[in-house]
């Protein structure tokens, strides 16, 4: 009577659990790579933010370094160098400045938002509710042994049987069962929400108007890089032989560049440093727009998996993660642009 | 570059690369100081026309990413909740109990 009890509890166990499967090894997966494109993304606007911090000082200095140009001395240097200030940071780029980093701040605060709730979508996946079940069930049987124990020794009536190990194994299995069916239904929420969150952001960003406009917005940030560059060489501030340095030792043929250089070759060699990072910078502008649009990407294939997550269809994830290394890469080269040119 | 969302824009762009990829040759050429103040002035307001294009744009489309950000606050909400759901033991204990109930249930029918 006992064993027939259980076999039909655990029985409809099984049908109630079957309702519901999902592969915790895909979640858990997208979980990982939902937070490596959304701190790619973050990272981005992060850097974005912090050129927009410093462009107040490069516009300072390379309109003061411009008025090299003019002769030493002179009434047109005195009033470039008196007026240099004053252009440099008018109260209308002030505001720019503040309006657009407030935008940024904004995406990078929503993609580390996203970041976490993929994170957390990852302790969900991994948290073994069938195990953390199973406990709690043997706490109880354990209990009930000591309280039909307990009555034994009290009414000393002989012969109550305490609860088998084999009674509680399949009762744990079947109460591991419903815990582990929950626990996919609420991944399955959580999958959805996290869909829905991904969708909206990246339809935001994807705006067509949002998209040209941040990449030509983020392409400029790397030319304001070039441009106070070719005013410090121009100014003298940083020789052309230093300027043409990293280029000559890429060439990877180990020749040291000459100590000196003939003054006859001065303009020469200050056009063609100044040539150098002026391609340097398009590199590096080229970079900046791809992993934007790699960012953009991975958004879109972390929605598209979501859905097959949804669907109960293996999820592919070789695309977020190439994309995330994309953006990684990305960033690397324009940091390493940027130490180029300092 | 941007001619597909805003072609003004990409004409603002171009007048501030412009204005700024000359400016040091143009003030070479300057022999007044209202000249020189002229070319500053010229790059100063590129530079800012540029930027106010790019704000304005890109404030135009915060409510996108406020939006955004709402949607993503929501769903770590959603996850959080879903989590503490699936750790609270409660509702499986009033199974548990059930369960419990009916094995006593057979203990007592085993020991009659």
């Amino acid at each position: 009577m006992r064993s027939s009890y259980f076999t039909v509890f655990f029985v409809a166990l099984t049908i109630i659990s079957s309702c519901t499967s999902i592969d915790k090894n895909s979640a858990a997966a997208l979980a990982k790579a939902g937070q490596e494109a959304n701190q790619a993304v973050s990272d981005q606007s992060t850097g974005a933010q912090n050129t927009l911090k410093v462009l107040p000082q490069w516009w300072g200095t390379g309109q003061a370094l411009a008025c090299a140009r003019l002769p030493n001395a002179s009434p047109t240097r005195d009033a470039c160098l008196d007026n240099a200030e004053a252009v440099a940071n008018s109260a209308s780029s002030k505001d720019s400045i503040n309006k657009i980093n407030n935008v940024m701040q904004k995406r990078s605060q929503a993609a580390l938002e996203l970041k976490r709730a993929y994170g957390s979508f990852g302790d969900l996946v991994s948290y073994d509710a069938s195990a953390d079940a199973q406990a709690s069930l043997n706490k109880a049987f354990s209990s009930i042994n000591s309280f039909l124990t307990a009555v034994q020794n009290f009414t000393g009536t002989p012969g109550l049987p305490l609860l088998s190990t084999t009674a509680q194994n399949i009762t744990t299995k079947g109460v591991g069962l419903l815990a582990s069916q929950r626990q996919n239904k609420q991944i399955l929420a959580a999958n959805t929400e996290l869909h829905k969150a991904v969708d909206a952001f990246s339809q935001g960003l994807l705006a067509e108007k949002n998209k040209a406009v941040t990449e030509d917005f983020i392409s400029r940030l790397a030319d304001e890089r070039g441009s106070l560059y070719r005013r410090l060489i121009e100014a003298g501030v940083i020789t052309p032989k230093d300027a043409l340095a990293p280029l000559v030792a890429s060439l990877g043929q180990g020749m040291p560049i000459a100590q000196s250089m003939p003054a006859k070759n001065d303009d020469v060699i200050t056009k063609a440093a100044t040539l150098s990072f002026q391609e340097q910078a398009k590199l590096q502008t080229i970079a900046v727009v791809a992993s934007y649009e790699a960012a953009l990407s991975a958004l879109k294939d972390l929605s598209r998996q979501h859905e097959r997550l949804e669907q109960g269809v293996p999820i592919e994830l070789s695309d977020i993660f190439a994309n995330a290394q994309k953006i990684a890469d990305a960033i690397q080269e324009i940091n390493s642009g940027a130490n180029h040119g300092k | 570059m941007a001619s597909k969302g805003d072609d003004r824009l990409s004409v603002l762009r171009e007048n501030y690369q412009d204005a700024d990829d000359n400016e040091g040759n143009d003030l070479a050429k300057a022999n007044t100081p209202e000249l020189v103040r002229d070319i500053q002035r010229n790059w100063s307001k590129a530079r800012d026309a540029y930027y106010a294009k790019v704000a304005s744009e890109l404030s135009a489309t915060t409510e996108d990413a406020e939006k955004a950000y709402k949607k993503a606050q929501d769903a770590v909400s959603a996850v959080k909740t879903a989590r503490e759901n699936s750790a609270q033991i409660a509702e499986l204990i009033k199974k548990m109990q059930s369960a419990t109930d009916a094995a006593r249930a057979l203990v007592k029918a085993a020991s009659n």
